[in-house]
């Protein structure tokens, strides 16, 4: 949930980045932490394994003045991929205003694609909220590998909802789609928090 | 869903926190909510998001541990290092508290103590917060406009 301070005049916004273990969640902020002004960001974070493995989350703030008169700040953060660890992304998931999906485009990666957006909806269901209801955008990742699923095919296994769901394709490691994926939420939440909040 | 912090509420919470500060001789501390969002802090803001992301995960990590060994909550976090020790602890269910403070300064009975007087001094301002359920603009006539 947003937090507006009226005496600082600044509003802080929580994104996480979600997915199946390696489809390039912690590579997204690494390149955005690589490639945004230096007085835009601040630290990158990451509380990983030894084998570079995200265990906790990996956290990087963004800075902007996308809202007039306030200091608009986004928090990113990534959550570990990997199965076993759920009750660590319930906790990162808490008080998020929106989400990234970061798919594996994969085709053999399609069970676990569909196994994380569930977890997901099931964890944000667990806060009062679903996918249905969060900011959402899909990133279809690592679309350089060989066999890699058609963007239709991934649309009608995961981008089935009553909403279609705003989708970027990826190739995270070389930085295609890393911006287009940032812009894309950050605008779905200053929007769903314009919406609510001008409506009072 | 959003919370929110008038002007009011920012500035007991500040001057709340500026009191513990002096008090417990801590060298910085910050009140930051669960999901890692920074409210209000004192002495120092290097890194302050980035802290309150790692204070918030440390205590949630802390509390499933407590409920893994059959307690309900830690009331606290602290963290020993040689020259430096940082103290967290729960002010009410949303919101927590992380002090920096120096070995050769204060000791950790101290910022416990103040920790506890902090939580009872800003009970009341907390509860108001928590209590919003409506997002309600201070004032009825601000909007929030996005930049062209």
């Amino acid at each position: 949930m947003a937090v507006v301070n009226y005496a600082k005049k600044e509003i802080q916004f929580k994104i996480v980045y979600y997915g199946p273990g390696l489809c390039g969640k912690t590579t997204n902020l690494q390149i955005v932490h690589e490639k945004m002004p230096g007085d835009s960001k601040g630290k990158m974070s990451s509380l990983a394994t030894s084998q570079d493995r995200t265990l906790f989350f990996d956290f990087l703030p963004l800075k902007s003045d996308a809202i007039e008169g306030y200091t608009t700040k986004f928090q990113m953060y990534t959550v570990p991929g990997q199965v076993k660890y759920n009750s660590t992304r319930k906790l990162v998931l808490r008080n998020c205003d929106g989400v990234v999906f970061v798919a594996d485009s994969q085709i053999k990666k399609m069970p676990e694609n569909i196994e994380s957006l569930q977890n997901l909806d099931e964890n944000l269901k667990e806060q009062g909220s679903s996918v249905d209801e969060m900011p959402l955008v899909f990133q279809y990742n690592k679309r350089d590998m060989k066999n890699v699923a058609p963007v239709e095919y991934m649309d009608f296994l995961i981008n089935n909802g009553p909403i279609r769901v705003p989708v970027v394709n990826g190739v995270a490691c070389d930085g295609e789609g890393v911006f287009d994926t940032l812009n894309a939420i950050s605008k779905l939440v200053l929007h769903d928090f314009i919406q609510k909040k001008n409506q009072g | 869903m959003a919370y929110e912090l008038n002007q009011e509420e920012c500035l007991e919470l500040q001057t709340e926190l500026d009191e513990f500060l002096r008090l417990s001789d801590s060298s910085s501390a910050l009140l930051c909510d669960k999901g890692g969002a920074v409210l209000v802090d004192s002495g120092s803001d290097e890194e302050n998001d980035l802290m309150a992301a790692l204070t918030a995960g440390s205590f949630a990590a802390t509390r499933e541990l407590a409920r893994t060994v059959g307690e309900e909550d830690f009331e606290a976090v602290y963290h020993q290092g040689e020259k430096r020790n940082l103290y967290i602890a729960g002010m009410c269910e949303e919101v927590i508290l992380l002090a920096v403070f120096e070995q050769e300064n204060s000791q950790v009975g101290l910022v416990r103590m103040m920790a506890r007087k902090l939580r009872r001094e800003i009970n009341q301002t907390l509860d108001s917060m928590a209590n919003k359920k409506e997002v309600v603009a201070e004032d009825p006539t601000v909007s929030f406009v996005l930049k062209k």
